[in-house]
């Protein structure tokens, strides 16, 4: 995501600051939102104090990393978060889950294990390609057994026919 | 006897025959996780979460502890064979099994952490049988102030433990706590956090919140580097120990046991730091120490016996005060509030069956677990040529079916996916999501004790510390943090964790 500049030492957008950030963009969006459910009194907290309070605290630690990080970033070249090569496992299995989302209702459950199945494998380097077919009768299987027989789930194989 | 009719009552439902079903499911899952490089416990047992939805609440349990204590004994036959542990607790059993093993002796290697665990799982069961009931007691007389500090407590254990930075650990808790809180507040009725997704009123699903940070970011992590595993030992044989290594490893085993059960009962503990522990102290007492290293017995004995214990005693504070230790006992108590079971001391009074029935259950699982280890080892080494892509599809089918058919809607796939992300991306950047699940389910009940100890000391927040209870579990709280942020001991502890 942010690999552009990683040479020059002050200009990666590192981990540490990536993780501050986080804390800092989850924090005030506690104590935004926080604040408009209400405080309350000392004797009878209102649905917003607590948030307000967590999110206040994890605005403070966002900003005592963010600081961290910068001040590091200014001495040496830290480490980029992420590196492109690892976005194509991600994406895939990502994607994985949501194909079966997609596919479960219109078209049942085996042709949404089949989606998930085939992109959750090619998310992997190297898998042996002949392999799949017998990973996936294996695994729909056992599936079938144990959530549909053996745990009597209302599962629904195919929309059409079963 | 109280304790007899309390262990009485743990047989009769643990010989139940569909818990000792659902135990030996629990074991078998377990020895095969342990066994398998790349899939924890962890994982495991937030996987099969939805599982236990239409289970009855001891059977449920009672499967998912057999897959931890489990996991310690497949662990070990990794670490001794291939010199790769099955999982983390049994990292430091490398160090001697696998010169063992190197040596020709890796039955007995195998044959010793076997005997050890199981000896471990033994006194350990009898320990938190004893100790149940008198926490319970102590427990039971807490008022709101003293739980709230408690939990505090608690957090701040689990942030001591993480890995890498305490102050990333703490932000984790607190986003933990933050999602915790998310849904219907029960005091004003207010659907807090949710961002204008109705879905959201009733909470963040737990079971995709698990599933994401624990099971599918485990798969990415592991997409990304690959292990190869080479089967060392091909025949494994003389699994019968010599009176001598009978006698050299009593000792160490019942040492292990004895740190084992102290460090799984203290918050933050289990079984890694058990196992590490115990190694280390042996190491200084042993009368064979300087052995150990080469191939030493004692080496092997006195770490999976406290790994085992220290699996085992970490039930205690999860079954007595509703308190986990660590993430695994954040799972535990997700499973009992799905099964509609408030955690807390009033457990053992409420659900007496489930909670003697899963102690029992322990011993029991032990006594498979060497059946199940020591004649069926060449098969577990089996395992091991399942290519991980199999096993990734298999996770992965496992997780999206579970989930789907335990909420019955899309989106807790959707929240699946998001939380598959979050952990992915935190573990990128360091953050350990341990301390975020403790966080997520310590955050409604320390909201409840809160508002009621405000409202008992009528608005007045000095209450935390006129308590006298509460004023102790606040002092060790603050000493906690204050030590690990102290830098001479901050550096000591990274060295720590770098040793792993």
């Amino acid at each position: 995501m942010h690999e552009r500049d990683s040479a020059r030492p002050g200009a990666t957008f590192s981990s540490n600051m990536l993780a501050g950030s986080i804390f800092l963009f989850f924090g005030a969006a506690a104590m935004v939102l926080g604040w408009g459910y209400g405080l309350g009194t000392m004797r009878q907290p209102g649905s917003g104090a607590l948030p307000v309070v967590i999110g206040s605290a994890l605005v403070a630690l966002g900003i005592v990393q963010l600081l961290g990080a910068v001040r590091e970033a200014a001495m040496t070249a830290g480490a980029p978060a992420f590196r492109r090569s690892e976005l194509r496992p991600l994406v895939l299995i990502l994607g994985a889950v949501f194909a079966f989302a997609v596919l479960i209702l219109p078209a049942g459950l085996i042709p949404a294990l089949v989606a998930l199945i085939v992109i959750s494998w090619f998310a992997q380097k190297g898998g042996p390609k002949w392999e799949i077919a017998g990973a996936m009768a294996l695994v729909i299987a056992v599936i079938i057994a144990i959530f549909k027989y053996g745990l009597g789930l209302p599962l629904r194989l195919f929309v059409w026919g079963f | 006897m109280e304790f007899i009719s309390n262990l009485s009552l743990g047989f009769s439902v643990a010989f139940a025959l569909q818990n000792i079903f659902f135990c030996f499911i629990g074991v078998l899952g377990g020895t095969l996780v342990g066994v398998l490089p790349g899939v924890g416990p962890l994982a495991t047992i937030a996987i099969l979460l939805p599982v236990t939805f239409s289970m009855a609440p001891d059977s449920a349990l009672i499967m998912l502890a057999g897959i931890y204590y489990g996991a310690q004994y497949g662990g070990s036959t990794t670490a001794i064979l291939l010199n790769l542990p099955g999982e983390a607790s049994s990292a430091i059993t490398t160090l001697d099994g696998y010169q063992m093993a190197r040596r020709g002796r890796a039955g007995a290697a195998l044959a010793t952490a076997a005997l050890a665990s199981f000896l471990a799982g033994t006194i350990a069961t009898v320990i938190v049988a004893l100790f149940a009931t008198p926490l319970t007691k102590v427990a039971m007389a807490f008022r709101p102030p003293s739980y709230f500090s408690m939990m505090v407590l608690g957090l701040i254990a689990s942030v001591v433990l993480a890995h890498g930075s305490v102050l990333k650990a703490i932000a984790m808790v607190m986003l933990g706590l933050l999602l915790g809180i998310i849904g219907t507040d029960m005091y004003t009725g207010t659907t807090r956090l949710d961002m204008g997704m109705l879905e959201l009123a009733e909470g963040v699903n737990f079971v995709a919140l698990a599933i994401g940070l624990f099971g599918i970011a485990e798969i990415l992590r592991n997409l990304e580097s690959p292990e190869n595993r080479d089967v060392l030992t091909d025949k494994v044989n003389g699994l019968w120990l010599s009176l001598k290594d009978l006698k050299r490893i009593v000792m160490p085993s019942l040492r292990g046991t004895a740190i084992g059960s102290a460090l799984g009962i203290l918050p933050g503990g289990g079984a890694m730091l058990s196992s590490y522990a115990a190694y280390i102290i042996e190491k200084k007492v042993s009368r064979n120490r300087g052995e150990m290293g080469n191939g030493a017995i004692e080496g092997v004995a006195a770490p999976e016996a406290a790994n085992n214990a220290g699996s085992q005693t970490a039930f205690i504070p999860m079954l007595t005060l509703g308190l986990p230790s660590n993430a695994v006992m954040a799972l535990m108590i997700g499973a009992m509030i799905i099964q509609g079971i408030q955690p807390g001391p009033d457990i053992i009074i409420k659900q007496p069956n489930m909670f003697w029935g899963l102690i029992v259950s322990m011993w029991i699982g032990n006594l498979m677990l060497i059946v199940l280890n020591l004649p069926l080892i060449g098969l577990w080494v089996r395992f091991l040529t399942v290519p991980y892509p199999v096993l990734v599809v298999a996770v992965m089918a496992f997780s999206a079916v579970g989930i789907y058919s335990a909420s019955g809607t899309l989106f807790s796939m959707y929240e699946l996916g998001f939380f598959s992300l979050l952990g992915y991306v935190f573990m990128r950047l360091g953050c350990e999501p341990a301390p975020l699940v403790l966080g997520f389910i310590l955050g409604p009940m320390m909201e409840e004790q809160l508002r009621r100890s405000m409202l008992m000391s009528r608005g007045d927040p000095t209450v935390f510390l006129t308590e006298p209870i509460s004023l102790c579990f606040l002092i060790a709280a603050a000493a906690a943090l204050l030590l690990i942020t102290a830098p001479a001991i901050a550096r000591r502890r990274e060295e720590a964790f770098s040793e792993e």
